[in-house]
Formats: structure tokens, C-alpha cells, sequence
């Protein structure tokens, strides 16, 4: 593939850039020593260097990334040599080949390219080369910079015998054979099975993550031998599993790794190995990201997988072993166990509690003490990562004290006398410090040495609190770090009973005597001052570096001779284990694919509709069933009569018959209807009853199912929450970032996170990651100033960046706020009218031309490095955090520092939303998108004319504003706007404007699980997704955003409310009230008007039609002449006389056919007079005369005719 | 009729000579045995504003939410139901959930239940100068006892159908003197 000559000329101008850098000699600070010197050159070259990887991987000039590597390892292999990397590089050993490369992409003259390819091969091929260049790597990056074919002499004259590895070097043939190419690969082979590669992928990202804890927590001198053992193992592992799988990349990595670490469990590392094991921890989580990404490995790896290959090989020859005699060991990776003392082993019992503790006790100690150990925690690392401005006072110390105090009282509680030894000298140093510190805010009251302390103090209560719910053994560091807490103790002790004079002149003597200690910052690691240890949250690598620069005002703490371990470690009481189970102390967890919860979830949604629908099922039949036992009690009733009736016809029957023996008092005569009645009576009585217990069973029945409802909502919730995860997963990932990039770019940062207990969406999760690495790069990058830049704006030489977390309601915000030297809004507005982005006459607001940098290509770096200045960055983020469909704000003043918030919902999964019916479909709007649901009054709409067309509008917060119909923006057809009746409207604002819309029915507001339209249905216009509804619908999930972007221009006209009114009427006019007390001619009317089009009501007597009138409205009423209780006579009579009613036309159905009865009807009111059987034609007739036409020309009694049938 | 065609016959022959197909206005669309098939009565279909033709809407089944395609569009073939696509929750049709091992499920809706077929002699009766006139992934026909039968590509279809590509996807417009040659109904649907 060739590159196209834009391409060629921006490469061109870029490989100048680096090579000028690798040209300049790196700056150094006056006061440098000569080995921090030479550690600064090696970093300038490699630095440069990766960046030359970086941007030739960014072009995809794939040759030229392998080239880099390749001058990479050559650098990395020189570590050790400073005077012969030196000695190249002012000889342009690592810049001239770039020159080179630049004027070979500029040069188009095939005999010039010839002469510059045969310069260029010289140059890659020369003997001082410490490992040669792969022949074929030369051929391809030839083949790729010609632009004619290389000739067969030519590709001839590169296998010439010149290209040796330097076998003087002292970098040996070995390193070539251990690193060798494939190692730099990360990828694995081509025939792995599918599942195999499946199980590698699912099994080792746990297993890097655990190791490079492990490995973390080694390096930090925060690991017992268990700690050791396992990291060898995990180490062993994964080389394992990437082996088998053919990634030889991390395989050889491992396979180092595991060999030091191992080494480890029974020796001591030196520091610089244990510095390297954090280097390694990074890389090796990097790389795994890269595999996954399938990019190239991280520009670290190949001089980390020599250093580690270096340290293996002084351990397999025990030069390790020298190398520690010679070397005072900082404490930090000291381990007490890692001292052959085999009486101090001893001293080791078992970290647990006192057998006979009540279990309730335990449990609330268990509960209480993580939190209490994290803010002990939390507050000691403040103070300690705290150099030099006053950011604590009396309070953060009284505060130590008192948690101190409670971790001391309720560990000594349950017995573990090992939390109360470390609690009670920091109680008390503590409560000295409040008692002698100023009210306020004060300077810094602690030396480096004790804030190391502090900090390791902190490691290691978390350390014992692990291992009391692990392993129970005690962190190896423990003894020595007691014994530095008491001899602090006692120093502060002393010190308070001391005259005061004498206690000022002490203090200036120490301070004089502390300088060595302090200084040596660009001295190797082994030089330090004994008791430092690496802080984990200052991210200060530039601290190796620099001199501290303001001198101690209090007294520093004076590091006492080391105690021997039996005086200050009081081994706490050996108990047996706790025979407790009952306590879940470490809840097991099980590895669950995604797509096995979303098959959870759904079924757990249909069940849920499912349940939804036997409740409506079993309602329906409990209002059933509730009817017939009204019924029945009618019957009932209408028995009593029936009895009573033939009970005084029988007594009458009796006094007509002659008198028998018997008097009617004296005996009671029955006859067969007595029989009848009784039995009738009886049965219904047993129908009554069995009609109760038929509903008590249904109401049961009811009771179950909506139980059932419940648990399956809760089986609901919890499968949710299943896709919830904490912030705290992506922590690692995020701080390993802010490490690397302050190491690229040696700056130094405070970085913390608050708020990462909380629990996010695992989509939302992931989808945060890269925005976030992202913003992370930046806000050190572009953000964070130098340390001498920062100073000379009186600013802390470490910048300070914090990310937090704050829910919101089901939103997240995450801010993301830094101290650095903010954004400059104008040079982005500039940038942005260059390009064409906005006008040059766009009046913006300070705040709108700060957004704008969302756009792409909007960078106002002037050089692009390795890390960040592109341009493609910020657009990439804001599209992903749109993706999430959350929203980007920045804040930012020039000099002081930049703020990014981030506002994202928990999760994509549950959303909530209103439901709307529209054109007989459910829609569900997200509630997000809804400004406000406005309860319209009728006839409150405004017409206007606007574009040559008539649109309407409501008055909304003094504003007018559109009516559109919602079915025009989806192309369905125009649904009509009922403007005669009251109704609920939705605003809703899109870019500064207003919109209503109007539905056929506004539902409510329910949660529902958004499901999305992938992989068959992708950008479909204004739909976001669709959701299962409980009675099985599905509706989908609109963005209105989206169709609010291009409204056609018919949206604004909507249907007339006229139109509609005569609509409803005549909805209204269709339909009949049937009125007879027969059931047989209620149902033959009945199904001889509803094919006709007709909607049919049915009354039993006049009574009862007068009830249903009360309710609704009908065209017409057709009713029976006799019938019980009120006949068709009275009910024509009364429905004259009501004014409401008058108007409905009447037309009597009967059998009776006289004249008499036909002026009895039209006397009444009735309109038509139909005598039974009455034909379907007929019927039609007499009903479309009624219909059809208007009501009040046909209401009078005039215009009645009658029927001749 | 190409080597893999061949092989999809073959493999139906191998397996008994049988295959189902399902039944679109007067043809019969075979159904390969790589295919998982249900059979849905009482679906309801849901109407997606804005989504592309060739989709009806979705369904639901046992919680999956499933698009249905109109698959008498694709093939230019009139609908034997005259459903009302605006009043969708009225209409029942019957509908088939097709699920390949490669593609998520997806439904269709068809003329008439699922049949058996003895498809042994189809390959004898292959019909190459009818296959302009569907799309591309109906990869052969053939006309046996006054039935035409087609045999589809379902993975070349859903491919298509995820990567909305319309070419792919619907049945080219004929010539107008062509449509008496046309083994399916109509031209006039097929109006992508």
C-alpha cells in the first residue's frame, strides 16, 4: 500500500519534528547529578522513539512501527551503558536513519530515492548496532518508500554480511534470542480452536487483574509469602494459557515474570526490581488490553520484557544476591518474613478473633471496620500524599484520633489484638498532633519520612483487614511498621515532657541533619532514605527527579535505631480458627455471561406480562361471577314473591272449600305449587351459596396471582440489578492510565476518585472507559502544567486531578476536574472560524465557544504527541457519552484548572418513560425528553398564519408555541386534535424552541426495560428502541430530539376540531337503547340493528332504561309497551319531560296494533309505532328516518308516524 | 445452479428427501435444515415508525422482542391477508420464527402452515432463466407438479437484511413485458 503525497508530507514534517527532538540534548536542571543524567537521556531517546512508533502506527506505516521497535530495543538494551548511548547518540545514531526516512517520503527522483535507500541500509545495518535488523524488515520499509520497484541487485545488496550484531556489545546475542520478533506480536495463532481462544478470554483478564494487584502490593512491601506464592502462580498461568493459545508476546512476559516473582517468595527483591515489577504490572494489563483491541503492544514492552529478562538472568546466576549485599534495602519491600529469622516466624500466629465471640458481635464488627479502615485509610494518605500545602487541620487529626480510638476499642472487643497494636500509637500520635497543632488549617506538620509512614500505616490496615478475612496471617511488614509507629510514639512522648528552648534548638539541629535524607531524589532508588515507601496514590514520578525546595518548619521525625522485632511486636493471643460459618465472609461469585441475563430478563418481563394478563383474566371472571350472584339475589327475591303469592292463594283457596276436620290454624294445607316454590327456593338458595364460595375461591385466587406480581417485579428488580457493577471495577484501569501518562510526559499528579462505591449499568460502565482514559490523557497532557511551570505559578509542583462520582437521581454525574492550566476558549473559537465551523461574525458566548471544542479537529496543541493533540478526541468523546445518551459539559478558566462533566443515566437497560396512544398505537417517550405535560383547556388554542399555511398554537409560559401532531413526524396519517374538550398536552424543548403535542390518550408514566432494534433494525429515525409492555405490547421508545431535527412542514397543520365535533356526534347518534322485558326480543332486536352499524344497548324495563340514560347518550330508543314495573307509556312520559333527554327519538315496538293504544303511544312522546314481528327492512327504515336526520325536526311528538305492518 | 446450491439439495436429499417449505402466494420457499423453524399463531405484530419497508414490525415471543419481515414485499408477491398495517393489533397472522445458528431469530409471516415435501426430484426439475427475477438470494428454483419451489440463501438474506442493503434484499423491477413470465404475482408491490 503507498501513501498518497498529503500523507507523505505530513509524516515528512512529523519525522522531523522527532528527529529535532532526539537531536536537541535533553534539558537538564542545573543541579542534576551525572547518573540522573544519563537515566534522562535514556528516557528522552526511548520517549521520542515510542513516539515515532506511535505516529507511524497512527499512519499505518506499519514498517516504520516495527523499525521504531526495533530502535527501541537497541535503546533499551543500552540502559545499562550510558557512555556508549551517549557516545551514539551524538554521533545521530537514533535520529539520522529518521532524517532519512522524512527526505526518502519527500523525494519523488527514483535515482535520488536509490542513493537515500542505499544511505538509509548503511545506516540500519551498521555494526554498532546492538542487536541487527531483520533483512526482511529493511526489504518492506524499501518496497514501501519507493516509489519504483527495488531492483533484484539492489534487494541483493541488503543481505550484505555488514548488518552483524555487535558481538562486543555487552548486550549478547542472548537478548536477540530471548526478545525475538514474535514476541512483539500480539496475536495468537490463526488454527486455535474458537472455544479454546473463548476460555482464554474469559479466564485471563481476571487473572492479569489479580496478579497485577499481587504484584503491586509485592513491589509496595504490602505482601505476606501467600502473596508472593499466588503471584508466582497466577504468573505461571497466564504464561501458560497465552502459550497454549500462541501469544507468545505475554507468554515470554509471564514466563519472566513468574521467575522473579518466585525468586520473591523467599528472598528480597532489591528495589529496583520491585520498581520494575510495577512498570511490568502496567504493561502487562496494557498489553492484555491491547490483544483485546488487537493493537500493537505497548511501546514499554519490549525494554521491560529486557529488564525483566536482565533480572532473571541475575537471579539464575545469584548476581541478585550481590546486588542486595551492596545495596541498603528500602524498607518499603522489606519483609519481615523475608529475613531468615526462624525465631521471628514463629512470632507469626494466626490473625483471627477470640473463639468464644458472639456471632451477632462479629457480624457487627465485620460490617463496621471496613469503613472505619477505609477512612483511617483515606485521611493517613491525604496527609501523606500532601507535600507541601496545608490542606489538613485539627480536624483531620482529631478525626484520625477518634477513628483510631474506635478501631482500637471494638478490634480489642472481639480480640484481634493486631488492629488494636497499630490503632493505639496512631490514636495517640494523633491526639498529640491535634492538641499541639494551630486551630486552622496549618503548613504541613510531617516530615517525608513520617508521611511515609503514614501512607504504609495505610496500606497495611487494609492489608491485615484483608488477610483477617482471607489467609489470616499476618503482612510481612507489619512488626517493622508497629515498631516505627511506637518508636514515633515515644518520640512525641519525650519530646511534650522536654523545656521547650531545648526542644527548639533539637529541632534545628535536626532539621540541619535531615537535608542528606531528603535529597537524594536523583539518586538511584537504593540510596533513599530507608523508611520511604512508594506512595500508591501519589503518582509522582517525577519525584525521583526533583529536590524538594521548601525546607521543614517542625520538628522531623528522627528515625530510631530498628528495634529488634521480639520487643515491639506483642504477638497477639493464638486462637484456633473460628469455628463460625454462619458469616458469609467472603461471598463466592460466579461468572455469568451477559447474554444469559438478558435471556433472565426477558424471561422474567414475560412473565410479568404474563401475570398481567391472568390478573385482568381472573378480575374479569370475579366481576362475572359477582353479576350472577346479583342475579341470583333477583331471583331470590322474585321467589320470596312467588311464595308469598302462592301461599295466599292457597289460604283463599282454603276458605272457598268446605270446612273439613281441620281448621286452617289447626293444619296446614300444601299443594303441588307449594312443592314447586320450595324446591325452587331451596336449589336457589343452594346456587347462592355456592355462588359465595365461587367468589371467595376467585377473590383467593386473586390474592395468589397478585403475590405472584409482586415476586416477579422483585425477580425483576434483581435480575437488573444483576447488570449492575461498581465504579470500582474500572479504577485500576483508570489510575494505570494516569501512571503512564505522568510517566510519558513526567508530570506529577495527585489523582483521586470519590464516589466509585457507586453501581452503574455494565453497559454504561464500559461505554465510560474510553471517554474517560481519554479525558484522563488529556487533562494531564494538555492540563496539568510541568512541575517548574506549575511553581512559577505558584502552583503545587503536583497537579491534582479528581474524578467524581454523584448520583442523580437514575443519572450519574461524573466530573472530572483538574488544576491545571485550563482551555483557552478564545484560540478554540479561532481554530473554529478557521475551519470553517462557524462564521467569523458568530457572536458567542465565552461558554458556547468553550463547548465547541467538541468538534472535530479542534485541538489548540501546537505539536501532536504520543498522547494527545490530534484533535480527534473530544468529538470521539461527546459521541460516546451521546451513545450512552448522556450529555458533555466543560468548564474551564485559563490558568486555574478544568472542569468536565459527564451526565449519564445508571443505566441504558431501564428507562423511564410516558405512555401515549396515538392512531390506535402505544408509544413510549422517554421522560428525560418531556419538558412538562400541560393540562390544555378546551378551545384554547390559537390559530395563526405562518409559511402561507394556518398552524396552530397554545399559550405556554408566556410563550406561544407549535401544536404539531406526532403521527406527521412518523408518517402516519394525521391524527385529528379534539379542541372541544380538555386534555393533556406534551412540551417539549429542542434547541431554545418549544413544541406541543397532542395525543389520542396520555397513559402514565411507567420503568421499562429498553430492548434494542440490533443488529437487524440500525439508525432508524427517531426510535431509540422498543419496550415489552405488561399487557404484551410492544411499543416503541421514540427520540424526539431526533425527529424534532427535520419537521415537515405539514406537522404544524392539524385536522380541524369542527370536523371532529361532528364526528363525535355522530358517533354518538348511532348508537340505541333497546328497551323489553323479554330477553328473547332484547336479542332478536339486537342482532337485527348491530349489523346495520349500529351500537346497541339493552334495558330490561322502562326503569331500568331510564338508569342507562343517566350514563349515556343515545340516538334512539326503542322500547316494548308492557313491561314490568314501568312500561313504554311512563317511560315516553318522563323522558318528555327531561330537558337533557327530551330531544331522542322513541319508537315503540309491540304486539298490541289498536288505534287506542297507538294515541296512548303518540300521547306519550313516541315518534313511530311499530307492531310485532317487525322486519329487518322495516326496522332499517324507521331507523335511518331517525338517524339519519336531524334530531330536534324529529323529537317533537308531531313528527311521529306510525307503521302499518 | 452453483456448487453450493447443489449442496443444499444434496443435503436435503441425504436427509430423507424431505424438507419443509412454507407457502408465499403460489410459491413454496424451501427451509434449509440448518434452520431452527416455530410456528406462531397468536403473534401480534407491532408497527415500527420509520423503519424500512421490508419490516413489518415486532413481535414479541417468550420476552425476545423479534422483528418480523415482510418477506411477500421482498419477493414482490401480494399478500394473501389484507391486514390493516395501521391497526396492527387487530390482525393476527400466522408467522414463522426462523432462527439460522449464525443470525439472531427473526419472524415472517407466511400464507399457510409449514409442509413437508419429497424434494428429490426438484433437482431434476432446476430452473436457471427464471432466477433474474428474484433477488439475489434465492439461489435456484424449480417447478415440479404445477409448484414452483424456491430455495433461498437465508444467511446471504439476513446478511442483507442487517446490512440494509436494499439491492440484496428486494426483487428487481421487471420490464413490463416481462411480468407474464414472472413465476410470483405481482411487479406493482416492489417499489423499493
Amino acid at each position: 500500500m503507498t501513501l498518497d503525497a498529503d500523507i507523505k508530507e505530513t509524516l515528512a514534517e512529523e519525522l522531523d519534528d522527532i528527529a529535532l527532538e532526539l537531536a536537541m540534548p535533553s534539558q537538564e536542571p542545573a543541579n542534576t547529578t551525572e547518573i540522573a543524567a544519563d537515566m534522562q537521556l535514556f528516557q528522552h531517546l526511548h520517549s521520542e522513539t515510542a513516539r515515532l512508533a506511535d505516529t507511524a502506527e497512527m499512519y499505518e506505516f506499519e514498517e516504520l512501527t516495527h523499525l521504531a521497535i526495533w530502535v527501541l530495543k537497541n535503546i533499551s538494551a543500552l540502559k545499562t551503558q550510558p557512555t556508549r548511548l551517549e557516545q551514539q547518540h551524538e554521533q545521530g545514531h537514533y535520529y539520522a536513519w529518521i532524517e532519512l526516512v522524512a527526505t526518502l517520503l519527500r523525494e519523488e527522483e527514483t535515482d535520488t530515492q536509490a542513493a537515500l535507500l542505499t544511505e538509509l541500509n548503511t545506516n540500519l545495518q551498521q555494526s554498532t548496532w546492538s542487536i541487527a535488523i531483520d533483512n526482511a524488515l529493511v526489504q518492506h520499509l524499501f518496497t514501501r518508500l519507493s516509489s519504483a520497484p527495488l531492483s533484484d541487485a539492489f534487494i541483493a545488496s541488503l543481505s550484505t554480511p555488514s548488518a552483524t550484531s555487535d558481538t562486543d556489545s555487552d548486550v549478547d546475542s542472548d537478548v536477540d534470542c530471548n526478545v525475538d520478533k514474535a514476541s512483539y506480536h500480539l496475536a495468537w495463532d490463526e488454527d486455535i480452536h474458537p472455544e479454546l481462544l473463548n476460555a482464554f478470554f474469559i479466564e485471563t483478564p481476571d487473572l492479569v487483574t489479580e496478579t497485577t494487584a499481587l504484584m503491586r502490593a509485592i513491589a509496595t512491601g504490602n505482601a505476606d509469602q501467600a502473596i508472593h506464592q499466588k503471584a508466582a502462580r497466577l504468573a505461571h498461568t497466564i504464561k501458560g494459557s497465552s502459550a497454549v493459545v500462541g501469544i507468545k508476546a505475554i507468554a515470554n512476559f509471564a514466563h519472566k515474570l513468574e521467575d522473579i516473582l518466585e525468586h520473591s517468595v523467599e528472598s528480597t527483591l532489591p528495589p529496583t526490581a520491585a520498581e520494575c515489577l510495577i512498570e511490568s504490572a502496567d504493561c502487562l494489563e496494557a498489553m492484555f488490553d491491547s490483544l483485546q483491541t488487537r493493537t500493537t503492544p505497548p511501546p514499554q514492552y519490549p525494554a521491560l520484557l529486557e529488564q525483566l529478562d536482565d533480572w532473571d538472568k541475575k537471579i539464575k546466576t545469584g548476581e541478585i544476591t550481590k546486588i542486595l549485599e551492596t545495596t541498603e534495602i528500602a524498607p518499603s519491600i522489606v519483609t519481615v518474613s523475608n529475613t531468615p529469622q526462624p525465631v521471628e516466624a514463629e512470632q507469626h500466629p494466626t490473625l483471627t478473633w477470640d473463639e468464644d465471640i458472639h456471632p451477632e458481635l462479629l457480624a457487627a464488627y465485620l460490617s463496621e471496620t471496613p469503613e472505619h479502615i477505609q477512612q483511617i485509610s483515606k485521611q493517613l494518605r491525604a496527609i501523606s500524599n500532601d507535600n507541601d500545602s496545608a490542606q489538613h487541620n485539627k480536624a483531620t487529626y482529631q478525626q484520625i484520633a477518634i477513628l483510631a480510638h474506635t478501631l482500637k476499642g471494638s478490634s480489642a472487643t472481639v480480640g484481634i489484638s493486631a488492629f488494636v497494636d497499630i490503632a493505639a500509637p496512631l490514636e495517640a500520635i494523633f491526639e498529640t498532633e491535634f492538641e499541639t497543632a494551630k486551630d486552622q488549617a496549618t503548613q504541613n506538620t510531617f516530615s517525608k519520612t513520617q508521611q511515609d509512614l503514614l501512607n504504609a500505616t495505610a496500606n497495611l490496615l487494609e492489608s491485615l483487614h484483608k488477610s483477617l478475612l482471607s489467609n489470616k496471617t499476618y503482612p510481612n511488614n507489619y512488626a517493622s511498621l508497629l515498631s516505627q509507629l511506637t518508636a514515633w510514639q515515644t518520640q512525641q512522648e519525650e519530646e511534650n515532657k522536654e523545656p521547650i528552648i531545648e526542644k527548639t534548638i533539637e529541632k534545628s539541629a535536626e532539621e540541619l541533619t535531615e537535608e542528606p535524607a531528603e535529597e537524594p531524589v536523583t539518586k538511584p532508588i537504593e540510596k533513599q532514605d530507608p523508611i520511604s515507601t512508594p506512595s500508591i496514590t501519589t503518582l509522582d514520578t517525577a519525584a525521583t527527579k526533583e529536590k524538594p525546595k521548601k525546607q521543614r518548619k517542625k520538628t522531623p521525625f528522627k528515625l530510631p535505631p530498628m528495634r529488634a522485632i521480639q520487643s515491639v511486636f506483642i504477638p497477639p493471643k493464638v486462637t484456633q480458627p473460628a469455628p463460625i460459618q454462619t458469616i458469609n465472609l467472603n461471598e463466592t461469585t460466579l461468572r455469568v455471561p451477559v447474554s444469559l441475563i438478558e435471556k433472565l430478563l426477558n424471561f422474567s418481563n414475560e412473565l410479568i406480562t404474563s401475570n398481567t394478563q391472568l390478573t385482568e383474566y381472573v378480575q374479569t371472571l370475579l366481576n362475572d361471577k359477582r353479576t350472577m350472584y346479583q342475579r341470583n339475589e333477583h331471583i331470590r327475591n322474585l321467589i320470596d314473591e312467588l311464595e308469598w303469592t302462592v301461599s295466599r292463594q292457597s289460604t283463599l283457596h282454603t276458605q272457598q272449600t268446605p270446612p273439613n276436620e281441620f281448621d286452617a290454624l289447626e293444619m296446614d294445607n300444601y299443594n303441588a305449587l307449594h312443592g314447586i316454590t320450595n324446591l325452587l327456593a331451596e336449589t336457589t338458595n343452594d346456587e347462592r351459596e355456592a355462588s359465595l364460595a365461587l367468589i371467595k375461591q376467585f377473590n383467593v385466587l386473586k390474592d395468589h396471582v397478585i403475590a405472584q406480581q409482586k415476586i416477579n417485579k422483585a425477580l425483576n428488580t434483581n435480575v437488573l440489578a444483576m447488570r449492575m457493577e461498581p465504579v470500582t471495577l474500572i479504577t485500576p484501569r483508570l489510575e494505570r492510565i494516569v501512571r503512564e501518562t505522568c510517566r510519558e510526559t513526567h508530570k506529577k499528579v495527585n489523582f483521586s476518585i470519590i464516589g466509585d462505591n457507586l453501581a452503574l449499568d455494565t453497559d454504561v460502565l464500559k461505554g465510560l472507559l474510553d471517554p474517560l482514559l481519554h479525558l484522563l490523557r488529556n487533562a494531564i497532557d494538555h492540563g496539568i502544567e510541568a512541575p517548574e511551570i506549575r511553581q512559577q505559578h505558584n502552583k503545587s509542583a503536583t497537579g491534582n486531578i479528581t474524578l467524581q462520582f454523584n448520583q442523580q437521581g437514575d443519572h450519574v454525574l461524573l466530573s472530572l476536574k483538574d488544576d491545571g492550566a485550563g482551555i483557552d476558549a478564545e484560540a478554540i473559537y479561532q481554530k473554529a472560524i478557521k475551519k470553517g465551523l462557524i462564521k467569523a461574525d458568530a457572536p458567542l458566548s465565552e461558554d458556547e465557544k468553550l463547548q465547541l471544542i467538541v468538534h472535530a479537529g479542534l485541538s489548540t496543541r501546537k505539536t501532536v504527541s504520543k498522547i494527545s493533540g490530534r484533535g480527534v478526541g473530544m468529538d470521539v468523546v461527546n459521541t460516546a457519552i451521546n451513545d450512552l445518551s448522556g450529555s458533555l459539559r466543560i468548564n474551564s478558566k485559563k490558568g486555574v484548572g478544568t472542569e468536565i462533566q459527564l451526565h449519564v443515566p445508571l443505566t441504558l437497560v431501564v428507562v423511564n418513560v410516558l405512555l401515549v396512544k396515538l392512531a390506535n398505537h402505544m408509544l413510549a417517550i422517554p421522560s428525560s425528553a418531556i419538558h412538562q405535560i400541560y393540562y390544555l383547556e378546551e378551545n384554547s388554542i390559537q390559530r395563526k398564519q405562518e409559511k402561507k399555511q394556518e398552524q396552530c398554537f397554545i399559550h405556554f409560559e408566556d410563550n406561544d408555541i407549535p401544536l404539531l401532531s406526532l403521527s406527521t413526524l412518523l408518517d402516519w396519517p394525521l391524527t385529528p386534535f379534539n379542541n372541544e374538550v380538555s386534555q393533556p398536552i406534551v412540551i417539549v424543548k429542542h434547541h431554545k424552541m418549544q413544541y406541543a403535542f397532542y395525543f389520542d390518550q396520555v397513559i402514565n408514566f411507567q420503568e421499562i426495560v429498553l430492548k434494542t432494534l440490533k443488529p437487524w433494525m440500525t439508525k432508524i429515525q427517531g426510535v431509540n428502541g422498543v419496550c415489552l409492555l405488561q399487557d404484551g405490547v410492544v411499543a416503541p421508545i421514540l427520540n424526539l430530539a431526533e425527529l424534532l431535527a427535520d419537521i415537515p412542514a405539514h406537522a404544524f397543520h392539524i385536522q380541524t376540531a369542527t370536523k371532529l365535533t361532528k364526528t363525535a356526534k355522530t358517533t354518538t347518534n348511532k348508537r340505541i337503547l333497546v328497551v323489553d322485558d323479554s330477553l328473547s326480543n332484547r336479542k332478536a332486536l339486537s342482532l337485527t340493528i348491530e349489523p346495520l352499524g349500529y351500537e346497541v344497548s339493552t334495558a330490561i324495563d322502562g326503569a331500568d332504561a331510564i338508569t342507562q340514560l343517566e350514563k349515556t347518550t343515545f340516538g334512539l330508543i326503542i322500547t316494548d309497551l308492557e313491561m314490568p314495573t314501568m312500561n313504554g307509556l311512563q317511560l315516553s312520559e318522563y323522558i318528555r319531560e327531561q330537558t337533557d333527554i327530551q330531544h331522542i327519538p322513541i319508537v315503540m315496538v309491540t304486539s298490541r296494533s289498536t288505534e287506542k293504544h297507538r294515541t296512548l303511544a303518540k300521547k306519550a312522546g313516541v315518534n313511530d309505532y311499530l307492531t310485532k314481528p317487525v322486519n329487518k327492512t322495516t326496522l332499517k327504515t324507521c331507523i335511518e328516518k331517525f338517524i339519519s336526520n336531524d334530531n330536534t325536526e324529529n323529537t317533537t311528538p308531531n313528527a311521529a308516524s306510525t307503521n302499518t305492518n | 445452479m452453483k456448487k453450493e446450491d447443489k449442496k443444499q439439495q444434496t443435503e436435503a436429499t441425504d436427509k430423507g428427501n424431505m424438507a419443509f417449505c412454507y407457502q408465499l402466494g403460489m410459491a413454496n420457499i424451501l427451509i434449509n435444515h440448518e434452520i431452527e423453524v416455530e410456528i406462531l399463531t397468536t403473534s401480534i405484530t407491532y408497527q415500527i415508525p420509520h423503519s424500512p419497508q421490508w419490516y413489518r414490525g415486532m413481535t414479541s415471543l417468550r420476552g425476545d422482542i423479534l422483528p418480523v419481515i415482510n418477506i411477500h414485499f421482498l419477493l414482490g408477491i401480494k399478500q394473501k391477508h389484507n391486514d390493516k398495517v395501521q391497526n396492527s393489533n387487530s390482525t393476527k397472522q400466522t408467522l414463522l420464527k426462523l432462527k439460522h445458528p449464525d443470525f439472531p431469530a427473526l419472524v415472517i409471516m407466511i400464507d399457510g402452515l409449514p409442509y413437508q415435501t419429497d424434494i428429490s426430484e426438484l433437482a431434476t426439475h432446476s430452473m436457471t432463466n427464471t432466477l433474474k427475477a428474484y433477488p439475489s438470494w434465492i439461489k435456484s428454483s424449480a417447478e415440479c407438479n404445477n409448484k414452483l419451489y424456491l430455495f433461498a440463501n437465508y444467511a446471504h438474506l439476513f446478511n442483507a437484511l442487517q446490512q440494509n442493503d436494499q439491492e440484496q434484499l428486494v426483487m428487481p423491477i421487471m420490464p413490463t413485458s416481462n411480468t407474464e413470465k414472472s413465476p410470483l404475482i405481482s411487479q406493482s408491490q416492489c417499489k423499493p
